[in-house]
This record gives structure tokens, C-alpha cells and sequence, in this order.
């Protein structure tokens, strides 16, 4: 049977990777005694994908993961299971069966909402933050640069923006905002990049950023 | 949120793998929040993959944290830019657990692993704001003590270590907590007050209550108590029955990939194949298996418990171990339906070790590893390293039949005696391994490159071995030695490894030097050195300006035969092997003869069994114990 779960990651473990919490589900399902089924041959692997790979250092309440298992077990039975076994910073807050033709989360994931909440040196203007954010998004064409260890890419990131809404705060030095992006197989960018790219437009100093996934939307 | 978790959870963004420094792993302790409690800081000298991958301190940690009114945390060295953030943004060195700064513990324990490990000691103090040196620390600061291998000659750490622990941890620690208890209710406390009620403790050494004497040439002469409570010689203590000892099966499960990323569940401790240069082997004598059933319960909690899927039999010579094949089956009954492997570190040279290889790793064939140790028979039998070229070959012919192509051998260089012919045996039984492939392996059946590879280290003269009195070759012989292999180890199926000759002069300096050892280290520390043991930042240079500041010169450590007559900085210190079997091993060696395994054969008369409550353990002896 094909089990869908929804799950949240926080405090120290937004610290750990993407690959790190892949091997922390397999242990904790296997802790738990649930029969993952498996892949492959010479090497098995469980058959566990995640909708989306969550950037380190970003905490979530809208993760989603759907997993294999060999025997049918009610889907409440398998929560609690779990989450008995799971450390604490991920909660499994919703587990369900769905048919096991439906394609892949990864492939049906759609965009996804984020917000970005930081401080700043200078005191921070909301409506000249909001300004510099129109301006953005007012082109067509606007670039970032990826380096990656071996090579520097180019991105365009204004296709993948679906929204960005600059949120009031009570404190002077503190911005936050909420980013609506395109997700799923045709890429995606990072809302730290794009507050990157406002910072350095606006030539503001930026302390400390702190990025939470509020939703994935799936089809 | 406390204002050191406020001010690690700002820096952790911006350091490499933050999650080392995060804790909260499955299975680590909650650390306490109750004041009235002993609160222990262990700690490892190295980047944290390496120090959760330690037995020896899972162990203790595990048990500590069952003891009532106990609280053990964990701490690790703190990677170069994690210290920068920390000493930028006034972090102090703080507990994985709690986030609570080294500083408050009552007790901070180092491990002593490897002494290329001891500026990482420092730098950790000087990270807690703990005074350095001893004699510095007051009331207010943690006795800071040590156990582990190295520490078997504490004296190049003498300046810094409140007290050391010699031997299996596992009794004494909890003897030291009992005194401890008592000590802190006492009215008027001294730190030196503790030191009296530790040192009359059995395995316990105080460095303060001993003084080193020196010749006017600067020959070390002897080391004597200052007091009637410090005994003349501390003695190791053992631990006789594993069955009854402590085994963390709640097994601590890292987030992040470690260095040894398993279980490893210990078969046994100690060694008797009495290899000359091998100071594991005379440190954890004698052997001490646990049973076939408690290391099968062991396991499949520690499975159960963790949700790992590879377990390590991990023991000094694992496949020792008796009855070695029928526990590998029976742990595979159970395991293998599970998904989980169980895997064998080391591998004797015989063709039983391969055989036990073979039903280890049905589809997966990684590289298999031998240690020959040295290319001749006429230094194996010096070595005593009981392995002949016809069981090399045998065993490698073994291991192409059963489908292997990629070994490994390990050698020695350096080692007493050692000759170019040496060299050259190294090399021929290298190209014989090669040449036993194309013999064995018809070319149809040949699946991929065959791959040997030769891996030399340099002999350090460890202390309490029978070569502890044998100098280390000078550095440019040893790179006379390593140019030598690299010539003539060329070919498509021949590959050469070696160790950097400058991390063995150090290791080699420290762990035969004295008292004043512990300067060097000091000055070494000061001028920046740090994590030495990764070749990367091993800075050469600053030792041996530390060293001549000093007005030491290493090569009276590490390149000088010293005489049997002499006097050694860690006489004060007994295994419980006698020097006495040290110098006559010492002596067959030389004569070329070879002493026996004393489990196959009688004793041999190494001094550390009593015959009473110490003795050889294993399934044979148990069966004779009544």
C-alpha cells in the first residue's frame, strides 16, 4: 500500500540535509517495524520519495513524503507508529493511503509558499522594500547567479514568481515577507536567493534570516 | 531559550554541517536540568564524525546516564570555522545536550585516542575558559581527567590532566563518582581534597603528587610519589567479564553520516597473537569474550533500538573470535530477513577469514584488507607477526577464486632491523599477489581491473611493547624508504599509499617523551597547531620551533635506542604485563625467534593473568572455568 504523509520540520533539525532526513525516515520506519518495500537488487533501496527537497537551514510545516509499505496497516496505526519512533523537530501531522498509480509527488508538485522573516542593520522601510519588490517584478528578465562548486549557471528567476507580499511587522528592524513560487519538475528558486538579489538592490544589511515552507501545493 | 542556544542557533547558519554541534540525536540523554545532579562532560578530540564513531565513550556515556544523580553530555572539537564563529560571538565550548558551557560541569573527561589528538585538548579548554594548565584551576572550574590508550604514558600530558584513568573505564569511573559525592559535601572543600581521595583509588594516577627527576645532561631518571597517598606504581584496571559489563544498546544514531556509520557490537577485548609493535595488544590484555548469546541479544536490541542496518563485529582481531562462523550465522538468521548486514573490520590472513568474508558479502564485493605488516619471513618472525607468504598467497588465491579483485596489504616500514631486502620482499610479495591473480583468474572470467594496493606506516616505538625500546628511523629515511616502494611499485594492477613521515616523528616524540613534553605541546598549541592528525593542517614547522624553544630535541625521543637498563618516563605505570616478559620478548625478537598465541599454546607467562579472577576468557576457557 501506498501511504502519503504530512509532516513538519523544526527547530535544531532544519540544520540537517535533505539526504540526512531521508536516512532518518528509513531508520524511523524501521524502528517502528513498518515494512517499507523496496527497490532494486544488488543494493535495495526503500521505496520513499519526498514531494520537494528542503533547503538546510529552513524549518517547514507543509512537508510531504509517500512511502511503499508491504502489508496494509490503517493509516492511523502507521502515524502513531511512527511518530513514536521519530525524533523530536519532525511531526507527522497526516498520514493517508492514496492509490498506488497515482504518479510521484515530486512530478504532480506545484509551487510552494514560503515565508522569509529577517533583521537589519538600518532601520527597515516597508514601503520602500515593497517599492524595490514591484520593480522586480515589474521585468521580464531578471538574473541570478548560481555557483556551484564546479560551474556558475544563470537563472531567470521571474518565471518561477507567482507572488511575493511584503508583511508588516512590529519591530523597525525587521522585514518579512511571503513568497508564492512555481515548485516541482521544471525547477524552482530559492526565496533566500531572491532576498539576496533585494538586498544587494537595495543595498540594505542583512543580520539574520530565518526561511520557513508554509505549504507545497500539489495537483 | 537560554542566551548560549540563542547565540549557537545565530552561528549555525553560518558554519559547515552545523548539525554537528545541534545534538538531540535518537537515543542521546535529554541532559538534566536538575542542580543537585553530578554533571560529566565527555569529551573527544575531534571533529564530531570522528568522536560519535567511538565505542569506548558510548560506552561510558550510556552508563553514566543510568547512574542516579548522574548526568553525562557529550562534547566535541569544534571544527575550525565553527571555533571562529564561537570565539567571534564569545560562545563558549558548550555540552551537545543542553547547551550548557564546559565550564559548569563538575567533570570533564578526555578520551586519549591518539596523540596527535592533545592541541585539540587544549584548544577545547582554552575554548571553555578553563585554565590550561592544572594548577591553574580552582574550585569553580571542572577536574579535568582522561583515560583511553595514549594515556598510558600520561606524562607529555602531565601539566594539564587533574588525574588520569587507567585502564577499562567502566568500574573506576563510578568509583570516582562515589568519592566525588562524598568530596562535595564536605564543609570546607579543596580541589587537592578530591586528588587525596582519587589517588588511593586503584588505576588512578594524580600527576600532581609525582615529580620527575632529571640528570644534569637531561637523561630522565625517575618518577616519585610526593605523597603518601600516591602509589609508586598505578596499576590498569581490567574488567574480567564482559557478559556483566555495560554495552549501550540503545544506540545513539547520529543525523549526519559518521566515520563508522553502525553498530559495532565488541565480540571481545584484548589480543594474545602478541605482535611486538602493537601496544593494543598488551593494553587490553587479557582476552575477554562475551558469550555467543549475550552478544546475539546485544545485537538484535541494538538493531531494534537504532533501526542501523549494518552492524560491525568489532574487536581487535574479530575473526579471533571463537566460534566466530557459527555467531555470524546466527546473527545472519535473524538479520539478513531484516535487511541488515553484518560486516568484519579486519581480516586475519588465512583462508578461513575470506571464507567468513565470503558469507558476509554475497553480491557486494568491496576490497578485502591483510596486514603482512613486513615483506620477509625473516622480519615477520622479528615482528612476530605469524604469517608466512604462503598463507598470503593462499589467502589471496582464496579471495580471487571466491570473485575479489581489489585487496589492499598493509605493511610496516621502519620496523626494527629493516633492510632494503626488506623493501624488496614488499614489493616481490606485492608482484606475487599480482602474478597468483593471472594464475587463478582465467581472463573470460575476470570481472574488472584487478587493483593491489600497498599501504605502508611508519613503526613508532610505543611505549609498553617490546619495541618501545627500538628507535623510529630518522625522517629522511623514511622518505629514502617511501621513494624506494614508489619506484618500484608501478604497474597496472600495483598502486602505493603511504603516511606522511612528519605525523609519525610527532606521534612518535610524544608518546616516548616525559614531563617535559607537555611544554612543547603548550608552545605547539600557542603558535596556532591544531587537529594535526588531518595532513592538512599538520604544521611541521611550529613543532619543531616549539621543540627548540623548548631546548628539547625530538630525535632523543623518537630516534634513540634506548637501553633495557634505563629508566622510561612511564615506568610508574603497569598493564599488568610484566617488563620483565617485555625484555625477554624484546630479546627473542632480536635472535629472530617467535613467541606462540598462549590461547593455542600454554602460557607464556606475559604476567597479566592471575589465574584467579584475571584470566584468559574465551569459549574455550569458560568451559574450563568452574
Amino acid at each position: 500500500m501506498k501511504l502519503q504523509f504530512k509532516f513538519s520540520k523544526e527547530g535544531s533539525l532544519r540544520f540537517i540535509s535533505h539526504l540526512d532526513l531521508q536516512q532518518l525516515f528509513i531508520r524511523a520506519f524501521r524502528r517502528a517495524k513498518l515494512p517499507v518495500a523496496v527497490k532494486g537488487g544488488f543494493s535495495p533501496q526503500p521505496k520513499m520519495s519526498f514531494a520537494s527537497a528542503l533547503p538546510l537551514g529552513y524549518t517547514s510545516s507543509g512537508e510531504y513524503l509517500e512511502v511503499e509499505l508491504t502489508e496494509d496497516l490503517p493509516p492511523r496505526e502507521v502515524k502513531e507508529r511512527l511518530a513514536a519512533q521519530i525524533p523530536e523537530g519532525i511531526y507527522v501531522n497526516q498520514v493517508e493511503e492514496v492509490p498506488s498509480e497515482k504518479p510521484s509527488l515530486m512530478s504532480r508538485l506545484v509551487s510552494a509558499l514560503y515565508l522569509i522573516t529577517f533583521t537589519t542593520v538600518q532601520p527597515f522601510d516597508r514601503n520602500v522594500f515593497e517599492d524595490a519588490v514591484k520593480e522586480v517584478l515589474q521585468n521580464e528578465e531578471v538574473i541570478i547567479v548560481r555557483r556551484s562548486k564546479k560551474k556558475v549557471k544563470q537563472l531567470n528567476i521571474i518565471p518561477y514568481i507567482l507572488n511575493i507580499e511584503v508583511l508588516p511587522t512590529n519591530n523597525q528592524f525587521r522585514g518579512e515577507m511571503r513568497l508564492h513560487l512555481k515548485s516541482g519538475p521544471g525547477g524552482s528558486v530559492k526565496p533566500t536567493e531572491i532576498l539576496n538579489l533585494l538586498e544587494k538592490q537595495n543595498s540594505m544589511e542583512i543580520l539574520e534570516r530565518k526561511a520557513h515552507r508554509e505549504a507545497l501545493f500539489i495537483e | 531559550m537560554s542566551i548560549y542556544r540563542k547565540k549557537l542557533h545565530e552561528v549555525l547558519p553560518q558554519v559547515e554541517k552545523p548539525a554537528r554541534y545541534i545534538g538531540g540525536e535518537w537515543n542521546s540523554s535529554k541532559g538534566s536540568q536538575s542542580e543537585a545532579s553530578i554533571k560529566i562532560a565527555l569529551a573527544f578530540p575531534e571533529v564530531y564524525e570522528v568522536g560519535m564513531s567511538h565505542l569506548g565513550l558510548r560506552i561510558l556515556y550510556g552508563l553514566l546516564n543510568q547512574r542516579k544523580g548522574t548526568t553525562a553530555e557529550r562534547v566535541y572539537a569544534p571544527w575550525p570555522d565553527m571555533e571562529e564563529k564561537m570565539r567571534q560571538e564569545g560562545l563558549p565550548l558548550f555540552s551537545l545536550e543542553s547547551v550548557t558551557p564546559i565550564k559548569e560541569f563538575d567533570i570533564l573527561g578526555f578520551t586519549f585516542q591518539y596523540e596527535l589528538t592533545y592541541t585539540n585538548i587544549l584548544n577545547m579548554l582554552n575554548l571553555s575558559g578553563i585554565p590550561i594548565k592544572s594548577e591553574e584551576r580552582t574550585l569553580e572550574h571542572p577536574f579535568v581527567i582522561a583515560g583511553g590508550p595514549t594515556a598510558f604514558n600520561p606524562e607529555p600530558m602531565s601539566a594539564f590532566i587533574d588525574f588520569f584513568v587507567l585502564g577499562d573505564g567502566e568500574e573506576v569511573i563510578i568509583e570516582v563518582l562515589d568519592l566525588y559525592e562524598q568530596w562535595n559535601q564536605e564543609k570546607e572543600k579543596s580541589r587537592q581534597g578530591f586528588l587525596m581521595k582519587v589517588a588511593e583509588v586503584p588505576g588512578i594516577y594524580v600527576p600532581s603528587f609525582y615529580k620527575s627527576r632529571y640528570s644534569p645532561e637531561g637523561d630522565f631518571l625517575e618518577t616519585v610519589p610526593l605523597m603518601e597517598v600516591a602509589p609508586p606504581i598505578v596499576t590498569r584496571r581490567v574488567v574480567q567479564d564482559l557478559n556483566e559489563a555495560y554495552f549501550p544498546v540503545q544506540w545513539m544514531v547520529p543525523y549526519i553520516r559518521i566515520v563508522h556509520d553502525r553498530i559495532m557490537l565488541e565480540l571481545f577485548r584484548g589480543c594474545t597473537r602478541g605482535c611486538r609493535f602493537c601496544q593494543a595488544g598488551v593494553l587490553y590484555r587479557p582476552r575477554r569474550e562475551r558469550t555467543p548469546e549475550k552478544l546475539k541479544d546485544l545485537c538484535f536490541q541494538a538493531v531494534d533500538h537504532s533501526g542501523y542496518d549494518e552492524v560491525s563485529l568489532s574487536s581487535l582481531s574479530s575473526s579471533d573470535y571463537s566460534g566466530v562462523e557459527h555467531l555470524i550465522e546466527e546473527l545472519q538468521q535473524q538479520l539478513q530477513p531484516r535487511g541488515v548486514k553484518v560486516m568484519l573490520p579486519s581480516l586475519r590472513v588465512d583462508s578461513f577469514s575470506v571464507r567468513l568474508a565470503q558469507t558476509l558479502q554475497e553480491v557486494k564485493k568491496s576490497g578485502l584488507t591483510f596486514a603482512p605488516e613486513a615483506g620477509t619471513q625473516r622480519l615477520r618472525d622479528i615482528i612476530n607477526k605469524n604469517v608466512t607468504e604462503e598463507d598470503l598467497l593462499n589467502t589471496v588465491t582464496e579471495a580471487f577464486k571466491a570473485g575479489w579483485n581489489s585487496i589492499k596489504l598493509y605493511f610496516m616500514i621502519g620496523l626494527p632491523s629493516e633492510k632494503d631486502e626488506d623493501l624488496e620482499g614488499i614489493v616481490q610479495l606485492a608482484k606475487k599477489v599480482v602474478q597468483r591473480f593471472k594464475e587463478t583468474v582465467e581472463e573470460k572470467n575476470r570481472a574488472g581491473r584487478l587493483s593491489i594496493t600497498v599501504s605502508t606506516s611508519t613503526f613508532v616505538p610505543k611505549p609498553h611493547t617490546p619495541f618501545q625500546w627500538e628507535p623510529q628511523i630518522s625522517m629522511e629515511e623514511v622518505k629514502r624508504k617511501q621513494k624506494f616502494l614508489k619506484e618500484k611499485l608501478k604497474g597496472r594492477n600495483l598502486s602505493y599509499s603511504w603516511h606522511e613521515p612528519e605525523a609519525s616523528l610527532i606521534e612518535a616524540v610524544i608518546c616516548r617523551g616525559d614531563r617535559r613534553i607537555s611544554e612543547v605541546i603548550f608552545k605547539a598549541w600557542q603558535m596556532g597547531c591544531k587537529f594535526d592528525s588531518w595532513s592538512e593542517k599538520l604544521e611541521y614547522q611550529k613543532w619543531m620551533q616549539s621543540f627548540s624553544l623548548c631546548g628539547l630535541n625530538p630525535e632523543t625521543f623518537a630516534c634513540r635506542r634506548i637501553d633495557t637498563e634505563e629508566a622510561l618516563p612511564w615506568d610508574h605505570i603497569h598493564t599488568g604485563v610484566t617488563k620483565k616478559f617485555l625484555i625477554r620478548e624484546y630479546e627473542r625478537s632480536m635472535e629472530g625467534r617467535t613467541t606462540p598465541d598462549c590461547r593455542e599454546n600454554h602460557c607464556q607467562g606475559c604476567g597479566i593473568c592471575n589465574f584467579e579472577g584475571l584470566k584468559d576468557m574465551g569459549g574455550s576457557a569458560i568451559e574450563t572455568s568452574v
